[in-house]
């Protein structure tokens, strides 16, 4: 196809500006690649091609656009078809961005005209907004201003009549543009009155794909704990940090198991009488989305935060699943005392499941013959794990029949869930009440932010047994197989390759704390951003207000303030964009021209077709008073420019320095 | 001194007109007071959104309400970047127009059926590049309903620091004054979102007759002799110098007179020979429409000039003396394109 072909079919455009679309189209389209199915991602890239090998005056040349009627709504029912075949349903998020893809990519083939051109964009960005529905990590802003740049790129050179192809003038420009919107968006995004909430419903599948504990636990149904190194919460604490021994995370309290599987109460009901002493420790945690009604608190905090209340096994509860990034502040006492259960919550922590786990309930039963006192039977049972040949590992071998007693008795390898079913099996057997407690263990320190990381990978469970008088004392069985679980982390229960550590780099000590250093920094900043960018709410934001001290701000003053400083950076922007004059690239000229600036100010401006002689004479004539340096400095421009005297810069540059009018 | 200014404008307009050099208008679209040039008119510059702009602008409102559901800050981000992309954009599409100076020329006379040039010279001192300016004629009549294409269109980019120039085009149909309506300057560039634009009067010319006609020249005979001789510029003997005066032919002016300062002189001869030319109203046939006439009257003045004959023109209530020369042959043609029309009143200084 020639180019005068491309010309009839898009009349006004150029091969150019199709070169900026598709690249900016692919660019708002290639993060979610990964996430459509690999027929529509191959369609996609099929559509795009076509694009370029349409506009491509040497390709092969194909009959003509994707135009025909009938081929367009063939092509569109099959998408729709595939769509749903895939996904089962047309909306929702996943489908959707599916469905946006492909509509993408057919405009893309389909495009005829300037309009055309204007729509793909429209849905091109579009597109790049549903990205963040996936992920809003600081990498995702960074790629988001380099794919507008592209998008600007193509709106340029659509609206541009040069015919250049990948011009650097016009990155530049849309580089220029992008710096210039920075602070205004910085205003809007700081001070736009945010709203909490949804104002309607959203997809069920918007949240899908936060990951985190769950508050049931079954151990041995899967042979590998997933290792993953997201973050579950960072830890701001006022103080110094507390012993990493210290640091259990509550989470969940499990209380019923079928054999199998083990869940929370039921019945929520239960008294409990927290008594604290010594030093409490005063923290905020920010926790990643988790989409469960639940939060994390260090072990043993007397008073929840605003957001959620404490049940009977004191868990704390959100009335609503967590969807956004949570922030909220604790005080805890390492230091504290758990009585006064009920005894129907004792006689609920002494639930076993019928007719199972009878090796371990016959050994738990022989044990209580010997010595009934529960705390030598706690001693007992983590003796046991201590010097038996019992292993802490993260891939245990998977259990089928009666998980407590092949764990027990036979495969004696597994991690915490492992342990802390088996010895809640064995506590209750032995006529001591007790629950499985799950949560996270520890954390890593980020020396940069000083502030804990707990990641998903310290997931933990351990135990809580009723000791009479003593109330609920936590028990961490694991502690008894790999103390080094408690007391590092679970970093070294692993091989070193599991470290995310580049191969190359493991041999050097030095090249290791380097890449943890840059480890901490990059969390660091991950934080920043989490806490003012991507954690920016209602809340946030009347704190800020507050720290410019603006206290309960109204809803309109904000939005007559924000309108405001708007204008005013507006207008600076302007200002500084039409105070620039472009230079001239003779250096007397640059002088020169500031010569007769300064004589335009006092309203006499060079003609365009007037020579410096013709225009020192006039001025001369005009301004007498300073009719000799005006000569003069005509003079030394003529000679610079025309007889080469370019020795006599440095005087030009003096005397226009020193010029003025006279009165 | 604006006022100074004006005068000094309306005295260089009609110096200008005096002398017939084609330039009509000269503005500078809107600036700030500080380092324009002076002496020009200055023309406000709008903007306004274009379709795309409003577009854009749902574009935003949907990507906002989107954010504000799912509470997503990412989205809240993008959204506000790509509104304040919105609002520069307008400041770039307003610079590209802002501190432009436009001068149009009214067009060089043409026959009907010709093409007629309006030159357009673009003063781009102190300025960055402009990019994609579009100029085109406002639509004839009804002008806010009409979707007739523009008459004539020019689009240019302008660089840094450089002048620049351009013609608009347009097709003479009819005998008489083209008179463009006011043009419009515009830019959508950057991004296409916003329109700026601005307008400056437009351009006029002369359109002669069509030179048409089957007629050959009339025989040349002398004229009448009512007048005293010496008042005849003929062309056989010299009589004597007098007074330039706009009309005369550039031939007989003694430029040695001129050179020793003694003012434009011009040759006077008297007598009667030469052969001379009456093109007369009245030698055509009056079955004839008004434009045949004029377009047979027109030719012979071309045909009269080229082959150097003294002529004169009589028109119902227009008459011209004789003479030769570019001078007589332009004014012979304008009274021919100006015949039957109202007095220019442009040429009055407005």
């Amino acid at each position: 196809m020639n180019s005068a072909a491309i010309q009839r079919l898009l009349p006004g455009l150029s091969d150019a500006p199709m070169a900026w679309l598709v690249s900016a189209i692919v660019t708002a389209a290639v993060p979610h690649v990964v996430r459509i199915p690999i027929w529509a991602s191959g369609l996609f890239f099929g559509l795009c091609l076509w694009r370029l090998i349409l506009t491509n005056p040497n390709g092969p040349g194909f009959p003509r656009a994707v135009s025909g009627f009938l081929l367009r709504m063939l092509l569109g029912m099959a998408i729709l078809g595939g769509v749903l075949a895939s996904y089962g349903t047309l909306t929702g998020r996943d489908a959707g961005v599916a469905l946006l893809i492909l509509l993408a990519g057919m405009k893309l083939a389909e495009l005829q005209s300037r309009r055309d051109y204007f729509v793909t964009i429209l849905i091109g960005l579009f597109l790049l907004l549903t990205n963040f529905f996936f992920i809003q990590s600081l990498m995702s802003a960074i790629y988001l201003a380099f794919a507008l740049a592209l998008f600007l790129g193509a709106l340029i050179s659509a609206n541009d009549n040069r015919a250049q192809v990948f011009s650097v003038p016009r990155l530049r420009l849309a580089g220029i543009m992008l710096l210039q919107a920075l602070p205004l968006m910085l205003l809007l995004f700081f001070l736009f009155p945010r709203v909490s909430g949804p104002l309607w419903g959203m997809p069920r599948d918007a949240r899908a794909g936060s990951t985190g504990l769950d508050d049931q636990m079954t151990p041995g149904a899967i042979s590998q704990l997933s290792l993953s190194d997201e973050v579950a919460f960072r830890v701001e604490f006022g103080g110094a940090l507390p012993e990493r021994r210290a640091l259990y995370w509550r989470g969940p309290v499990l209380w019923f198991t079928d054999g199998v599987k083990w869940v929370p109460d039921t019945l929520h009901t239960g008294t409990q009488a927290l008594r604290t002493s010594g030093d409490p420790l005063h923290y905020t945690v920010t926790l990643e989305p988790t989409g469960k009604n639940w939060i994390y608190a260090l072990e043993q905090a007397p008073m929840a935060p605003a957001q959620a209340t404490f049940t009977h096994d004191l868990q704390l509860r959100t009335r609503a699943p967590v969807q956004n990034r949570l922030r909220y502040q604790l005080s805890s006492y390492p230091d504290y005392q758990l009585t006064g259960a009920s005894e129907d919550e004792l006689r609920r922590a002494l639930q076993l499941p019928p007719g199972r786990h009878q090796r371990a309930l016959a050994m738990a039963a022989q044990w209580r013959a010997e010595n009934a006192d529960a705390a030598r039977l706690v001693d007992r049972a983590l003796t046991l794990f201590n010097q038996e040949p019992f292993y802490y590992t993260l891939n245990p071998p998977m259990l089928f029949n009666d998980a407590v007693d092949q764990f027990l008795f036979d495969t004696r390898q597994g991690f915490c869930e492992h342990y802390a079913a088996a010895f809640v099996v064995l506590m209750r057997g032995a006529g001591v009440p007790a629950r499985v407690v799950t949560g996270y263990q520890g954390g890593a320190l980020n020396p940069v932010g000083n502030y804990l990381i707990v990641r998903q990978r310290d997931a933990h469970a351990w135990t809580e047994v009723w000791l009479g008088n003593r109330g609920w004392v936590r028990v961490d069985p694991t502690g008894a197989v790999a103390p080094e679980r408690i007391r590092q982390n679970a970093d070294s229960a692993l091989p070193g390759t599991l470290l995310d550590i580049p191969l190359a780099l493991q041999d050097s000590a030095m090249a290791r704390n380097l890449w943890e250093r840059m480890r901490f920094t990059w969390d660091a900043v991950n934080n920043q951003w989490n806490q003012w960018v991507l954690g920016y709410d209602q809340n946030r934001q009347s704190m800020l207000l507050r720290r410019l001290g603006f206290e309960n701000i109204e809803a309109h003053n904000l939005v007559l303030g924000l309108t405001l400083t708007f204008a005013a950076v507006l207008i600076i922007i302007a200002v500084w964009m039409f105070r620039q004059r472009t230079r001239s690239a003779d250096p007397a000229r640059r002088i020169y021209d500031r010569f007769c600036r300064i004589l335009a100010r006092h309203g006499f401006a060079r003609q365009p077709a007037e020579g410096p002689m013709a225009f020192c004479l006039r001025a001369e004539r005009r301004f007498a008073g300073s009719a000799a340096t005006i000569g003069d400095i005509t003079r030394l421009y003529t000679e610079i420019r025309y007889a080469r005297r370019i020795d006599l810069l440095p005087r030009l540059q003096q005397a226009v320095a020193q010029f003025r009018i006279a009165a | 001194m604006p006022r100074r200014n004006r005068m000094s404008r309306a005295a260089c307009c009609n110096r200008f007109r005096s002398r017939n050099t084609r330039l009509s208008t000269a503005v500078i679209l809107e600036s700030f007071p500080a380092g324009a040039a002076t002496g020009l008119s200055r023309r406000r510059v709008y903007i306004f959104l274009t379709r795309q702009g409003f577009l854009f602008a749902l574009l935003l409102i949907v990507m906002l309400l989107g954010a504000v559901n799912y509470v997503n800050s990412m989205a809240y981000l993008m959204t506000f970047l790509l509104g304040s992309l919105f609002m520069v954009c307008m400041l770039h599409t307003y610079r590209n127009l802002r501190g432009l100076i436009v001068r149009c020329g009214d067009g060089e006379p043409v026959f009907a059926g010709e093409q007629v040039r309006f030159p357009l010279l673009f003063d781009n001192r102190d300025g960055a590049e402009r990019i994609a300016i579009h100029i085109r004629t406002t639509a004839q009549g009804r002008r806010w309903i009409s979707r007739d294409p523009p008459l004539a269109t020019l689009e240019l980019s302008l660089s840094a620091n450089e002048p620049a120039r351009g013609y608009l085009e347009v097709a003479a149909k009819k005998r008489g004054t083209l008179r463009l309506q006011r043009l419009i300057i515009e830019t959508r560039y950057p991004l296409g979102l916003f329109r700026a634009w601005s307008y400056v009067d437009g351009p006029e010319c002369t359109v002669y007759p069509r030179p048409d006609g089957a007629f050959v020249l009339p025989p040349s005979r002398e004229l009448h002799t009512d007048h005293e001789s010496g008042n005849w510029p003929g062309s056989d003997d010299f009589s004597g110098f007098a007074n330039y005066r706009p009309g005369d032919s550039t031939r007989r002016i003694d430029w040695r007179a001129f050179a020793r300062e003694q003012g434009l002189l011009v040759k006077r001869f008297s007598g009667s020979g030469g052969r001379r030319l009456l093109l007369s109203w009245e030698l055509l046939p009056a079955a004839a429409s008004i434009e045949s006439r004029l377009s047979q009257l027109c030719r012979w003045v071309l045909e009269a000039e080229r082959q150097n004959f003294h002529y004169a023109l009589a028109l119902p209530g227009v008459g011209i003396e004789v003479g030769t020369g570019a001078e007589q042959r332009r004014n012979c043609l304008e009274s021919l394109a100006r015949f039957g029309q109202a007095p220019d009143t442009r040429a009055d200084g407005k």
